[in-house]
Parts: structure tokens; sequence; C-alpha cells
């Protein structure tokens, strides 16, 4: 047996990358996990108080807030993301003059920094003097002149336009490569059997790419989850916290408010929810592929 | 069995030969603890003091941790007395680091965990005071006695920090705070600067009925509200603040229901920038100095940047209304010391670069530095200053040192004497009834809940 076979040669191997991980990624949700139980306020020494910091989350309007929030944005974003990179990917798939630029500049907002991407969408949203109102209002469409960021009520749904702009490209990159594992025999033998355009796309593409749509799935989910730049540099949060989202709700309860025990309580439950989420809907898709298959 | 009882024999030598050296020690420490107290700490010093002179020839380097991002610009007048104190003490080199407030303020939170704070750091009075109770700090009286640092500041200014009777911060910079105005968007618009609230609202309203934008404000730095602060202090903050500590008074009181009451008054009215919401405080100000706003609620750090502003000659300050329905003195306004220079307690056990850090705060609020902030940089100084201003050539300086002179007595910042969490509320509060989120009672009960968890 060659030895790079061997379970010790694959321990070998794995140790490094799996010391990396749990350095980097594992141990700081320990510690996080720790301090949570704590009133920790980033000077001195902390004190345990046990679930004081998860009970008080849930009385918390403003970790609520945060809480609705960030369940609009995933709404939106995740619909949104879904059927526009599909659609885009699809196109995509097709070749035409211009393929590969056209690939390079749908890509390309994935690779701009997200505070970046705040800093020109705000010059895009600003309801006095963003480009998108002030285009509306000299068309004479005062009505639609929005308070899009700034306002009570519509700053998630701008965080989700936004979003989306930025990672469409990403996310139909990963469509992209899933079409092109799909042999051109299948279209053949579809388009011979008389299949039109739509049944092709809902019968033969989709189906196919089950594994492709579970992983933009629960990268579009924990995405969401990690949005914190661009609401930062839109709205700082506010006014008033009401455009918070979990993660920079996060930020300034850790940050600005020094409550680093309270701040790690809600890491912690965005880990979870984060995890809950992606999890069940992997599990939802493996049981209907696994009905799928015995019918 | 010859070999074990060697053993034992030389074990039982050693041990014997310990515990005479302990018990000798013992014995006698009755009579000699004061004297090897005494003789420890002469000791000491003695060492430290040789280690100083040494120090004095050797290269010794002092890292500073400021508060802005950009020390030229922003905070020139440090750049200029390092610059001279490098000068002045070529042994003694300088590195200093700075980012905007909050930014260094958690970098700053972080270091300590590490022990690896600068040497000097500029904080907010509550992280300081925090800090020191944490051990991180150095208790700076003695020190401060000996280098005679004391003698330089104004009056109110000395004790700017302390914890349990000790000093442990030393004033950055004079925080005094209120409203500045442009005088020629006032003239346009036949508005005088105003007195009492009655009299603000007035001309709030007629600015606002011309088109004029009144107040420039940035929500987006929630800390940008000193003038309101100054407000809060004219409905009895500090008379209510040991209650307040204490849970005797709660933050819902008609006080300070009233004090948001006019708040939102001047909401209502139209006062601040329609765009408050989505712009900060250096956008408001840029507002400001474009001449597209009245007045711009800010301090005396500010001053070197009006100075060189295009309107600079038309710039003028008030300290904001009084009330009628307010609690306690009126004519009172926010002329103290605002964040604090402290000493790490990890730098103060070096005691040669002790002494460094201590030469440059003599320089720095010394006659030099004192020099070098009033007449190169305009800023205000913490200390006594006795040069001749020019009006015509420092028109926004020399209206803030007679505003600083002025009869109106000085109280601090709120902010300075509540917790962070309670501070950072403070202001969610007063931006939620300018935002018209919160209504009054809702802003008083939100710091209430705040303060509640701290008692």
């Amino acid at each position: 047996m060659n030895w790079f076979s061997t379970k010790k040669a694959k321990a070998v191997f794995l140790t490094p990358a799996l010391l990396i991980y749990g350095i980097f990624l594992i141990f700081p949700i320990v510690v996080a996990a720790y301090y949570s139980f704590t009133d920790f306020s980033g000077i001195g020494k902390e004190n345990l108080v046990g679930l004081e910091n998860y009970t008080r989350m849930f009385g918390d309007r403003l970790f609520l807030i945060s809480l609705k929030n960030t369940a609009l944005v995933l709404l939106c974003s995740f619909f949104m993301i879904l059927i526009f990179s599909f659609f885009v990917a699809y196109l995509l798939n097709k070749s035409f003059v211009g393929n590969s630029v056209s690939k390079a500049m749908i890509f390309s907002p994935y690779v701009i920094a997200p505070i970046i991407v705040g800093i020109i969408w705000g010059f895009i949203l600003n309801p006095q003097f963003g480009l998108l109102n002030t285009i509306l209002r000299s068309i004479g469409f005062d009505n639609l002149a929005w308070e899009w960021i700034g306002g009570k009520s519509l700053t998630p749904v701008a965080i989700a336009i936004v979003f989306t702009w930025q990672v469409l490209g990403f996310h139909a990159t990963i469509f992209l490569a899933g079409m092109k594992t799909i042999s051109s025999d299948i279209y053949e033998a579809a388009s011979i059997d008389g299949a039109n355009r739509r049944q092709t796309i809902f019968l033969i593409t989709i189906p196919l790419l089950k594994e492709t749509i579970i992983m933009n799935v629960v990268l579009i989910i924990t995405g969401v989850f990690k949005i914190y730049e661009l609401v930062y540099q839109l709205t700082g949060g506010g006014p008033n916290h009401l455009s918070e989202v979990l993660i920079s709700y996060m930020y300034y309860t850790v940050f600005t408010s020094s409550r680093y025990g309270y701040g790690m309580a809600i890491a912690v439950f965005v880990l979870i929810l984060s995890i809950v989420f992606s999890f069940s809907y992997i599990q939802i898709s493996n049981k209907r592929n696994k009905r799928g298959a015995v019918s | 069995m010859k070999k074990k009882v060697m053993v034992f024999l030389l074990t039982a030598t050693m041990l014997a030969s310990v515990l005479a050296g302990c018990s000798s020690g013992e014995k006698d420490s009755g009579d000699t603890n004061k004297t090897d107290t005494e003789q420890r700490d002469t000791q000491k010093d003695t060492e430290d003091k040789e280690e100083v002179s040494k120090g004095e020839q050797e290269e010794v380097v002092i890292t500073i941790g400021e508060h802005v991002a950009n020390i030229e610009q922003q905070s020139p007048h440090v750049a200029l007395i390092v610059e001279k104190f490098q000068e002045t003490y070529p042994n003694i080199k300088i590195d200093i680091n700075g980012a905007e407030v909050e930014e260094h303020l958690t970098k700053m939170k972080l270091a300590a965990q590490n022990d690896n704070l600068p040497d000097i750091i500029w904080l907010e009075q509550p992280i300081a005071k925090e800090m020191a109770a944490a051990g991180y700090l150095y208790d700076m009286t003695d020190a401060l006695n000996e280098y005679g640092i004391n003698n330089y500041f104004l009056p109110g200014l000395v004790n700017s920090c302390t914890v349990d009777g000790k000093d442990y911060g030393l004033p950055s910079e004079i925080m005094m705070v209120g409203f500045f105005y442009n005088k020629s968007v006032f003239e346009e618009n036949n508005v005088e600067v105003p007195t009492t609230f009655e009299e603000f609202m007035s001309v709030i309203e007629t600015l606002k009925g011309n088109g004029a934008t009144p107040i420039a404000i940035g929500a987006k730095s929630n800390f940008s509200v000193w003038a309101f602060q100054s407000m809060l202090t004219r409905y009895g903050f500090f008379e209510k603040l040991d209650g307040l500590e204490s849970g005797e008074i709660s933050w819902v009181n008609d006080d300070f229901i009233k004090f948001f009451e006019k708040v939102e008054q001047m909401a209502q009215a139209g006062a601040f920038s329609e765009n408050a919401a989505t712009i900060d405080y250096f956008e408001a100000k840029e507002i400001f100095l474009g001449g597209n706003a009245a007045m711009f609620n800010s301090g005396a750090w500010d001053i070197a940047a009006f100075e060189e502003s295009d309107i600079a000659d038309q710039i003028g300050f008030f300290w904001g209304p009084t009330f009628t329905d307010g609690a306690g003195t009126q004519e009172q306004a926010i002329k103290t010391s605002g964040g604090v220079y402290t000493i790490s307690q990890k730098a103060s056990e070096d005691p040669v670069k002790l002494d460094a850090i201590m030469k440059f705060f003599e320089f720095y609020y010394g006659e030099t530095g004192t020099k070098i902030i009033a007449e190169d940089t305009k800023g205000l100084p913490t200390t006594s200053y006795d040069g001749a201003v020019d009006a015509q050539k420092n028109p926004v300086f020399s209206e803030m040192l007679i505003r600083l002179n002025d009869d109106w007595a000085s109280v601090k910042e709120p902010f300075s004497s509540l917790t962070t969490n309670v501070g950072n509320t403070l202001f969610d509060a007063i931006f939620g009834v300018i935002n018209g989120i919160y209504s009054p009672e809702e802003a008083c009960q939100v710091v209430e809940d705040a303060m509640a968890l701290e008692r």
C-alpha cells in the first residue's frame, strides 16, 4: 500500500490546515462563547453572569430591530440573488460576442471592498442629493423620490439591493460553473423530444443544478448574516439603530458601548442562527432528493 | 542502604540551612522591618535616579496614541510640540500614531488586554477612569507635584481625571462647546444672536422660513451633540447626578423631559439639516463652512479649521440658549477638559522612560508648549497664557478667548461623568428626539434603562 494512502499520511497532511482552522476559527468561537456568559466590558476582569446576556437579548428592543432587519434583508436578497444570478448565468452560458468581457464586468462588483460599495451607493441612494432621487425628481417623479436610506423603514430593502448588486456576479459564476457540468447531450435529447425553452430550464437545468443551488443558498444565508460594512457606510446603523443588522448591532454593543459580554452573546446567536438555517435547508433538500429517487 | 542514608543526611542539611536562613530574617523582622523598607525605598530611589541620569544620555523612545487620524491636520499643536520637544531633547524620540476617536478607543482597549498600550494615551474620561480602576494606568499624583506640572493649569483644570482622589490624566484640550454661527447668514436673515430659548426658536423659525438651514448636524456621528449636553446641564444634570447614580432619581424626571421637549421643538421647527441621518460630523462641518447652514454645534478643537476657512471672519460663537423653566444656574457652559492624556502603568515602571514622559508633559504644558498652542496653531491652551491675540488676523480664536474668560460658570461635560454605555445611550436619546424616533419621555426612559444596568 502506498504510504500516501495510509491514515497516518492523511493525518499528517491534514494537520497544518486543521491547526490553522482550529486556532483562527474554532478557538475564537470558543473564547467568544465564554465571554458571552460574562459581563466583560473590555477593561479589567470579567465576571460570570450565566445566561443573563441571552435572556436580555430577547427583551432588547434594538436587538429585535436588528433581527427583523436582518430577516428582511435575507428575504429580499435571497430571492433576488437566486433568481437574477441564475438568469445571468443562463445568459452567460451562451456564446456571444463580448461574453468574456460581460463575465468580467458582472463579477467585478464582488472584488470591490464592501466599504467602497457602501460609499458608492451612499451617493446614489442619498435622499437629498443622491443620483437616484435627483434623476427621479428631474423627470417629474417626485413622489418616487423616497428616503431610500436614513429613513425609518426602507433602509433594509436598500441594503438588500446593494448586497444583491455586490454579490450577483459571484453567485452567477457558481451557477455558470454548475451549468458547464451539464452535458449538452441531455439538451440535445430534450430538443429532439420537443422540449421548449421553459421546459428545458425547469425540467432539466434546475434539477441538475440542485447541488449548486444548495451551495448558493448556503452562501447567500451566511453572506447576509455577515453584512456590516454596507450598513456602516450607508447609515451607520441609524437613525437611532433603526437600520442595524445583527452584526452591525453587535459591533456597536462591543466597541461603542463596551458591552463585550452581551455583544459576544449576539455573535454566538448569529452563529447558531446561520448554522440552523444552512443545515435545515441542506436537510430539506436532501430529503426531497431521496423522495425523488425513491419515487 | 548507605547511599540512602547519605542522601537523607544531605537533604536534611540543606533543609536545615534554608530554615536557619529564614529564621534569622524573621527573628529580626520585628525590629528592622521599618528600616528594611526605608532602606529598600531609598535604594530604589537612588537606583532610579542613577538610571535617569544615565538615561539622559541614552536614546529613549516614547510612544503616543492619539485620537485623530491625521495629527498634522487635526492636532497641529501636538505635531508641532512633538517636533520642538525632540529638538530640545535630542535623545528623546517620540513615535506618535493616531486613529479616529472610536477606532482609537477600540484599539486602546484591545492594547490594554494585550499589555501593549502606548506610553502616553489619549482617552475619553469614562474609559480613562475604567482603565485606571483596572490598573492599566499610572497614578501620576506624586509625579505631577515633583515636576510642578499642576502649577501651569488654568483654575478648574487641575485634577481633571481622578479616581479615589488620585490623578490619572492631564487635560488634552479645553472642552469649550456651544454653537458657532455664520454672522453674514444671520445678517441676511435679520436675526440676532439669541440668549433665551424663546429667542433661539424665533431665530430658527425665521431662518427656516427664509429657506436657510438653521443647524448643520450629522447623526452618523452620535457623539456630535456637545451643545445639547450644555443645555442638559441647564436642567440640573449635575445637581441630580448623585441621585441618578444611586437610583434615587430617575432619568424620567420633569426637568429632563422638559430638556428633551425643547430638542423636539427644535426638530419639529425644522432646525436641523434634512439629511442629518445620512451624514456625519465632518460632513456637517463642511456644510457649515460652505455657508450652507447658519449654525453648527462644535467646540474649541475646530478653531484652527475655522480660522483656515473662507468664512473665518464671519464665524461667531455663543453658548446656546438659557431656559426659563430650567433648573439651577442657567449661565453655565462646558468649559472644562475633555479627553485626557494618561500614562500606561507599564511605561511608568521604567524610570528613564517615566522621566522622559514627565519632561514631555512639562514641555507641553509649560511656557513653550502653551505658546505653540496659542500662537502657532491657534488652539485654546489648558494653561495660563498672557500673550496678545490679533482679532483681525484670528477672529475665531480671539472670540473664543473672550468667551472662555467671560462670567459664565464652567461645568464638565455630562458624558465624562457617565459610563461609556450610558453616555452613548444619552447621545442616542438626543439624536432619537432630533430624528423623531423617540418622544421626550421615551428618550428619558432609554437612558434610565441603560443606567439601571449599571447600578
